[in-house]
């Protein structure tokens, strides 16, 4: 109460302070049908001061829309920045629709509430506040803005698409009143995001005429970058010069080091440049006192690579890294700790949604449930269409009628969600309940002023994940994105395959690389070159446009130029998660046996099972498995849509150890690098899966599966581990299953009659 | 070796079966599988394909039936940590998985049942001596001297067949009781069928005391004879002629034959038939074990004694000393006891007795719960899985025909579940609609079709159901008292042939109504519930679903309870054979059409002349092979009715002693036209119109056994009706005017 209090004044008095003629704004008219996009920010509000740390986010990440909804920013704060008053400002543009009376904002540091303050319609209005010193830690800090927006004159649920506060990224952020941000350390780097712009720009400065062997190095560096500063939408470019605004340059050499005086890193070789006024930093690797550029690359790797992201728990949470939210298996867990809504809800239609991420080999197929025991409530008099929709990663798993005239309360109220609607890394489960009443059809300003709750899921709702198998498969467009290929578990070099080993391809590539760094916190070494390798040489990655990448790899990955129209292929249903539709019952090939690959040599497996007979059962299981695919395993009879700018696809390669052959494609360079951007700049990310995905000029990413798939092992052998693998593979092939089960059945009738035709009283 | 061979692989194949089976699959694939193996199972099926087929589809159903079984014991069941689900869901798991081993047996017991050819014939001198012991309790003269002509003349040299009555209802403790009532009884019967025996040619005995009831009887005629087989006949199992030519060779061919016995046919329906009126078109409750049942025991040499109708080697009763009397079913531990000393037994499919079965539903109680009770008490006494000398397929045998008489405990579990949920709210069985559709349903739907294609000519579907909850309702107690003290229940003799004058509900309906009510009560609040709550409203669909399955059953069961009228005093047979009639001089040939044992319905085969004389008329009797007649039997002409075919005549026989060896030999010299009647009502019928027909029966039924109930009220109790309720469940006493079982 005391601190409530407190903080009320600290507001009023921000508000006095910092006071900015949003009085001034009337209400702008704007398309209501451009709800989902920026809309440009009134001059009004004046701009940005050059202290202000914007947030790293892009202004999608800041798009707050429907009745309640929430957005949890990782801001930064460097350990200097924690010793001055900090002011939070938030410039915001709220629909033109949404009644300011009833709807407000409320602002979260670190889980705490600072704010709570009346929503205000128009295109720019401003919250500052102060933020209580002690309250920001070195580090990671979350921010979180939650909004409640009720709607003006439409009780419908079409209503609720209307209400949307857009948070402006370029001029929000924490104003530190420190124009200067002084020198920093490698662990400072994610202060380069602080940008409030879609992507972190990572430039590489590189003269005209560069060795191989020095850009293969410098996408070490960059994936180290990536690694180090957390980035989000990294954005690369390779260029002869440094670049402007913020961001970050990479230089490499002496020549690098004459340019600007960079700070020692505590690491040989490499050497910090603070950011400029326009938050633009330097990295230099190979300095004077020690020229060696490799040796620089190698120590900055190892440093990304053993570097973990610090901050307090909300912040890290926010990050959204996968160490921080990775979901304990055969635990229930309370939904609330993985981001759901767990409060009252007094709109009607609530949405929310959980994340967490699943280990990178796990083996998505329906071989188990996961288990989501719901405690929820309901009012009394929600309409007859009212419901709970559950979806996993988007594929609805569960609907729940929410109608009871009375109202209800649902207790442990079990909805199974199938694993193969998970996938490995990130994972998202949403909640959708739509929650008219009879009486919003008339919408009375009286009755639209009835703010009881009317839904709330529990705090002690849970979930639990059982144990998954753990199985690593190929194609899997996720492998890139997590490294999860067996290639990159030992650390093994990858090829990147450009026609051109610069412009815009090899950007893309080099993004690729920085965003699988990312997510995986793994820099991959790579080996430069314009032709195809022999299959034996490791996991490919291969970026271009159609006309200039070699058509075999196009072949082996089973795609073709959009509208180049294959005859006798047949397009494969859109997945989710890589997985066949529920309903479709998806034609794989190849038995089990086959598509296991061999992580060892036979005569160490042999010795391996001597040693240890007790294992004999899941051994032989697994010596019988050893078979050898003679052809790419990539997806078969994909025609890709026009409108994809970007498709990617993976094979593995044939052999006893199939690598992960990847290609990038787009028809031509400026949609490449468009395609590349608006995947990185999205959530598209994280969604990667499958054998084909392909990304739209929106930014949305569809996938489609694999008809074969070759698997690896990831994990020591287990049995229960295999059953669970097995039983998985025959669930994602049906066909192979029933085919076998009835075979068995006619076998086993077969066998009977003539068994029993020995046994007891024969006719006589 | 060739034996090894296939055995291994079968192993083989079964291990390979079994490790795909038990995958948890998504539920998706285990619709596409159970629905592609259903449909291979269907398919068969249809096409009514046998031999190696029969095992393919056992097999396909066995698919569906074990996956069910898989995920019902890795993913239904709720933690332990919820006792108050827990429990009961234990419970029902429980009943679920007896079910499964039940059906496991019994698709083991009927894999392949065995046909035999006839029995093997030998010259007259090489044939062994027969005794035939007819045991009476109570039954009437006329009965016995029908049964004893009827053995009395089968074909078999004279000279070595040997008829003996054993009447345990004359013995000198009846005969000097001191209540007076019972001693005249006792004395007058005594004396009348001593006369009936001298007349007959036929070996009265009796003892001194009634001990150890039936089987004492029968060890005390082993004492009194000395034939080398010995022939059980209950008072009513009137024997066809050519019973021990279809019989005895087996024993010469075989020297370790203890037993060959054939199947009982009744001439008159159970309650069940009676009340819902299906005698003439559906087969009667017994020929699933006549048929398939004790021919596939016969397969695993482990056909069992039914008490009558079946021949025995005295040396081998000699090596047991006689007929077992530990429990009351003594025929099946003589079985026993004998299976276990390595002597053989065999079955032949060839109906040759026809009896009575009791055809009131307390009677039908009475008898179910001895039988119940008598082989609980030999599984608690002699469990054959642990006794030496058996066979591991005569162990799964007979365990599987005991084990059977758990099913009240099932039943009632399965009328309770659905309540739990229903009612309280208790989760017992944790599944979601998907699932319930993916693996229950096409569980249920394996579990019938196996059901039709195995016995689908013996039983209709539903009515093992109806049979099941009909006696589950009074022998669950019965159950429970043989497991309290399984030492303790004593020989009653089944009534039977009671008649009933007009239409009434049985005294024992009254638990009947109970439960229907509550099940429709029950139902009620399903709906409303599925109106009310619509987060849970798929799974009430579920489970109502399964409440109504329940609720039609108990529809049909008050149908049953529904004493229809039955008029005619002793059953008919068909007959087809020609005779003459004397009518006041002139004579008319006759074709006889059926005959019972107080009368016969011929048809006239020319004029008959005007004004017949109705009284003293005469039935001339030809034998079969045609020839000269072999008698005359006196009758009086009751009706007479024109039809189509000609003029019918109904005639009462006004027969003496000495003719009952003439209607012996119409009614069972020739036996064809009664197994013609057997295998006609043996007609496939189809799961879709069988289960049909159920659901009618569930709707209609109620309707009639209310009305009964609300305007019968104060109506005096039907004639010749057993004691009230419980009573007659598990009778103190012997009822007075019935006949012996």
């Amino acid at each position: 109460m005391l601190k409530k209090t407190f903080l009320s004044t600290t507001f009023i008095a921000a508000v006095g302070v910092f006071s900015l003629p949003v009085c001034a704004q009337g209400i702008a008219p704007f398309s209501l049908a451009d709800s989902g996009r920026l809309a440009p920010a009134a001059a009004a509000v004046g701009t940005a001061s050059t202290s202000l740390r914007r947030f790293a986010a892009s202004q999608q990440d800041l798009l707050l829309s429907g009745e309640r909804a929430m957005t949890n920013i990782a801001f930064f704060v460097t350990a200097a920045e924690t010793a001055q008053p900090a002011r939070l400002n938030i410039v915001y543009q709220t629909a033109v629709s949404v009644l300011p009376q009833t709807s407000s904002m409320q602002v979260f540091v670190n889980d705490r509430s600072v704010s709570e303050t009346k929503l205000r319609a128009g295109p720019a209005n401003s919250l500052v506040l102060e933020i209580p010193s002690g309250m920001l830690q070195p580090g990671y800090n979350s921010i979180g803005i939650a909004v409640d927006q009720h709607h003006r004159v439409d009780c419908s649920l079409s209503g609720t698409y209307e209400l949307w506060t857009q948070v402006d990224a370029a001029r929000s952020g924490i104003d530190f009143a420190l124009p200067d941000l002084g020198p920093i350390s490698l662990a400072d780097l994610p202060v380069v995001a602080r940008s409030g712009t879609d992507h972190t720009a990572i430039n590489v400065v590189l003269p005209e005429g560069t060795s191989n062997r020095l850009k293969s190095l410098a996408l070490s560096a960059v994936q180290a970058v990536s690694i180090l500063g957390s980035f989000k939408h990294p954005l690369v470019t390779f260029s002869k010069t440094a670049g402007t605004g913020p961001g970050i340059d990479i230089f490499f050499g002496e020549g690098a080091a004459a340019r600007a005086i960079g700070a020692g890193t505590g690491l040989p070789g490499v050497s910090l440049i603070k950011p400029d006024p326009t938050g633009r930093a330097g990295l230099v690797l190979g300095t004077q006192a020690a020229p060696d550029i490799a040796s620089a690359v190698t120590a900055l790797v190892s440093a990304a690579q053993s570097s973990r992201a610090s901050g307090t728990i909300f912040g890290l949470k926010a990050l959204g890294q996968p160490e921080q939210a990775e979901f304990p298996l055969a635990t229930a867990v309370s939904l609330r700790e993985f981001g759901l809504d767990t409060q009252e809800f007094s709109g009607r239609m609530y949405r929310s949604e959980m994340s967490f991420f699943l280990p990178t080999d796990f083996y998505p197929a329906d071989y188990d449930t996961a288990r989501l025991k719901l405690n929820a409530a309901y009012a009394a008099g929600l309409s007859t269409d009212a419901q709970l929709l559950v979806k996993a990663n988007g594929h609805q798993v569960a609907v729940l009628s929410l109608n009871a005239p009375g109202g209800a309360q649902l207790t442990d109220q079990v909805l199974k969600i199938p694993l193969g609607n998970l996938r490995p890394g990130r994972n998202t489960i949403s909640f959708e309940a739509s929650l008219l009443k009879n009486t919003d059809a008339t919408c009375d300003p009286a009755e639209a002023a009835d703010l009881d709750p009317r839904f709330v899921i529990r705090e002690s709702s849970t979930l639990r994940v059982p144990q998954v198998g753990r199985m690593g498969h190929l194609p899997d467009l996720g492998a890139i994105a997590n490294a999860g290929t067996a290639d990159a578990a030992v650390g093994a070099s990858l090829t990147l395959l450009t026609p051109v080993s610069d412009g815009p391809s090899f950007d893309a590539a080099a993004t690729i690389l920085a965003l699988s760094a990312r997510s995986s916190r793994t820099v991959r070494t790579t080996r430069l070159s314009s032709t195809v390798p022999p299959t034996t040489s490791g996991d490919l990655l291969a970026v271009g446009t159609f006309k200039d990448l070699p058509p075999e790899l196009l072949t082996h990955t089973g795609v073709n130029e959009p509208g180049m129209l294959q005859l006798g292929s047949s397009e494969p249903e859109p997945t989710r998660g890589g997985q066949p539709e529920a309903k479709t019952l998806a034609v794989r090939e190849a038995s089990f046996f086959t598509s296991f690959a061999t992580p060892m040599d036979v005569s160490t497996r042999v010795a391996e099972l001597l040693n240890n007979s007790v294992l004999w059962a899941r051994r032989t299981v697994v010596i019988d498995g050893i078979g050898d695919s003679s052809t790419f395993t990539a997806i078969q009879g994909y025609q890709p849509d026009r409108s994809a700018s970007v498709i990617l696809a993976q094979a593995a390669t044939p052999g006893s150890q199939p690598h992960a052959w990847s290609v990038v494609a787009a028809p031509d360079e400026a949609a490449l690098s468009q395609g590349i951007a608006l995947l990185s700049g999205g959530s598209g990310w994280d969604r990667l899966s499958g054998a084909v995905g392909t990304v739209d000029d929106k930014g949305d990413v569809e996938t489609f599966a694999a008809n074969r798939e070759r698997l690896f092992e990831t994990q020591p052998r287990s049995l229960t581990n295999l059953r669970l693998v097995f039983a998985g593979w025959l669930s994602r092939h049906v066909q192979t299953y029933m085919i076998s089960i009835l075979l068995l059945a006619l076998l086993l009738g077969v066998s009977t009659h003539l068994f029993l035709r020995q046994l007891g009283n024969t006719k006589r | 070796m060739r034996v090894v061979l296939s055995g291994a692989g079968w192993l083989a194949c079964a291990a390979a079966f079994l490790l795909l089976i038990q995958q948890p699959i998504s539920v998706n694939a285990q619709w596409v599988i159970a629905m592609t193996a259903l449909g291979v199972a269907a398919a068969i099926y249809a096409l009514r394909l046998g031999g190696t087929w029969r095992f393919i589809f056992l097999a396909a159903a066995s698919v569906v039936i074990l996956r069910y079984a898989y995920w019902r014991t890795t993913a239904t069941l709720p933690s332990t940590e919820d006792l108050i689900n827990f429990v009961p869901a234990i419970i029902l798991y429980g009943a679920e998985m007896y079910c499964l081993l039940m059906l496991a047996m019994s698709l083991f017991v009927a894999a392949d049942p065995l046909e035999r050819s006839r029995a093997p014939q030998y010259p007259d001198n090489d044939l062994p001596s027969v005794d035939v012991f007819v045991p009476s309790y109570n039954e009437s003269s006329d009965i016995l001297a029908l049964t004893l002509s009827a053995a009395k003349g089968m074909d078999y040299p004279a000279d070595r067949l040997r008829v003996h009555l054993l009447d345990d209802g004359g013995t000198d403790e009846k005969r000097l009781s001191r209540n007076p009532a019972i001693a005249t009884a006792a004395l007058r019967r005594h004396e009348e069928l001593k006369d009936l025996c001298r007349d007959l040619e036929v070996t009265y005995h009796t003892r001194v005391a009634n001990v150890h009831a039936k089987a004492g009887n029968l060890n005390n005629g082993l004492s009194r004879s000395s034939g080398k087989l010995i022939v059980v006949f209950d008072a009513d199992h009137a024997p066809a002629r050519e019973f021990l030519r279809e019989t005895v060779g087996f024993f010469l061919t075989d020297p370790k034959l203890f037993l060959v016995q054939t199947p009982h046919f009744f001439a008159n329906p159970d309650p069940l038939e009676k009340n819902l009126s299906t005698f003439k078109r559906m087969p009667s409750e017994n020929e699933m074990f006549y048929g398939p049942i004790q021919k596939g025991l016969d397969k695993w040499n482990a056909a069992f004694f039914c008490g009558s109708a079946a021949v025995l080697r005295r040396e081998a009763l000699a090596q047991v000393g006689g007929f077992s009397g530990i429990s009351i079913t003594e025929d099946c531990e003589t079985a026993l006891d004998l299976h276990s000393r390595g002597w053989n037994s065999l079955y032949v499919d060839r109906p040759m007795v026809t009896g009575l079965q009791p055809e009131t539903v307390s009677s039908f109680i009475g008898q179910r719960s001895r039988w119940c009770r008598g082989m609980v008490q030999i599984l608690l006494l002699k469990n054959p899985a642990f006794r030496r000398g058996l066979s591991l397929p005569q162990r799964i045998c007979y365990l599987s025909s005991m084990m059977f008489w758990f099913f009240p405990f099932i039943r009632l579990i399965f009328l309770i579940s659905p309540l739990l949920f229903i009612l309280f709210d208790l989760k017992i069985f944790d599944a979601s609609v998907d699932e319930f559709i993916s693996y229950s349903i096409t569980y249920l739907c394996a579990g019938e079709l196996i059901r039709n294609y195995l016995y689908g000519r013996v039983r209709w579907p539903w009515v093992s159901d109806l049979y099941e909850y009909v006696q589950s309702v009074y022998l669950a107690r019965a159950v429970i008292s043989v497991l309290i003290n399984p030492r303790r229940p004593t020989f009653n003799v089944t009534a039977k042939g009671q008649t009933t004058d007009k239409e009434h509900l049985s005294e024992l309906a009254w638990p009947y109504f109970a439960i229907f009510g509550v099940l429709l009560f029950v139902m009620g609040v399903a709906i409303y519930r599925f109106q009310t709550e619509p987060a849970i409203s798929g799974m009430l669909l579920v489970v109502g679903a399964w409440n109504l399955m329940n609720l039609i059953v108990a529809g049909a069961a008050l149908g049953v309870v529904t004493e229809r009228m039955e008029r005619r005093q002793s059953p008919r047979l068909l007959a087809m054979r020609k005779g003459d009639l004397c009518i006041g001089g002139a004579t008319v040939p006759v074709a006889i059409e059926d005959v019972s044992l107080g009368g016969a319905k011929v048809l006239a085969l020319g004029p008959v002349p005007e004004g017949l004389v109705r009284e003293n008329a005469r039935l001339l009797i030809y034998p079969l092979s045609g020839g000269k007649e072999i008698g005359s039997l006196p009758v009086a002409i009751q009706s007479l009715v024109t039809s189509e075919e000609g003029l019918g005549l109904g005639v009462r026989f006004k027969a003496a002693l000495q003719h009952y060896h003439l209607i012996a030999e119409l009614m069972l010299a020739d036996m064809e036209p009664v197994r013609e009647q057997r295998s006609k009502r043996r007609r496939m019928r189809g799961i879709l119109g069988g289960s049909l027909a159920f659901i009618g029966w569930g709707i209609s039924y109620p309707l009639r056994a209310f009305h009964h109930l609300i305007f019968d009220r104060d109506e005096p109790k039907a004639k010749g009706a057993e004691p009230a309720g419980l009573e007659a469940a598990f009778p103190t006493s012997a009822p007075t005017s019935s006949r012996i079982s």
